[in-house]
């Protein structure tokens, strides 16, 4: 087995995951304001692991999906069969779903919040690359996530042939 | 949460068993993945009409004879019927 792939994982591992790379990135970004203090280099110790963590796990998210996603016909092996073309099809519709509607509910947020300091919203140049990052992250990742969340076990379908009361 | 009940039954268990194909063998006949298989064996997925004549020729029966909108009758008694004794 190769331990950097999804590919022989259990739908439990892939979810285990799914949950620790977004986890990953929200407190690496949660982390890293704190780490710019003198003296809580930790702090940004740990923020950086977190992103490495993260950033790891979007990769071995996007490998899983290779297959759902890969379109050329020239790559034979990994060009999706019309189930999971299907599959794929509905996991980036209902991350643009998502995504969507997060856009909206965010312009929202900031057309209401903007001029009030006591409410976060973007102004540095340090907050704006945090939403670049979140919404890099979130639409590069989040069909390939829904995908490898979904998909069932590799060993279900790989049973033989019996059947009760056939010989 | 009730399960919901398939729409489009389908014999490819039985077909495969009689003849000894593993889902995998029957993926690679067909041209899919083999979790593809499994999927429309438990009425997870409908396939296409091009998929279900790739089966229809793989077992060398009709399309009506693997998929049905209606609950198969086991093969047995099918058979006892068109010898008569049914």
């Amino acid at each position: 087995m190769n331990y950097f792939s999804l590919v022989e994982r259990s739908r439990l591992e892939r979810r285990i995951v799914v949950v620790a790379t977004y986890a990953a990135f929200a407190l690496a970004l949660l982390l890293a304001p704190y780490g710019k203090a003198d003296g809580l280099l930790w702090l940004r110790a740990a923020a950086i692991g977190l992103a490495v963590t993260g950033a790891a796990g979007y990769a071995a998210i996007l490998g899983y999906s290779k297959r759902f996603a890969v379109r050329s016909q020239r790559c034979e092996h990994v060009v999706p069969d019309e189930r999971e073309a299907a599959v794929r099809d509905r996991a980036m519709a209902r991350a643009y779903t998502v995504v969507a509607v997060a856009t909206i509910i965010g312009g929202a947020w900031m057309w209401i919040a903007a001029d009030d300091p006591r409410h976060w919203t973007p102004r540095t140049g340090t907050d704006w690359f945090e939403v670049l990052v979140v919404t890099q992250v979130v639409m590069g990742s989040l069909p390939q996530a829904m995908i490898a969340w979904g998909e069932p076990d590799a060993d279900e379908g790989t049973d033989g042939v019996m059947v009760e009361g056939l010989q | 949460m009730g399960e919901t009940k398939p729409l489009l039954y389908n014999r490819i268990t039985v077909l495969r068993a009689e003849r000894g194909l593993s889902r995998q063998a029957v993926a690679e006949a067909i041209g899919v993945n083999y979790q593809t298989v499994g999927y429309i064996e438990r009425g997870d997925y409908f396939p296409s009409l091009d998929l279900a004549f790739r089966m229809s020729e793989l077992f060398g029966v009709p399309v009506e004879m693997i998929f049905s909108r209606r609950p198969f009758e086991p093969l047995s008694v099918a058979q006892l019927r068109m010898n008569g004794n049914g």
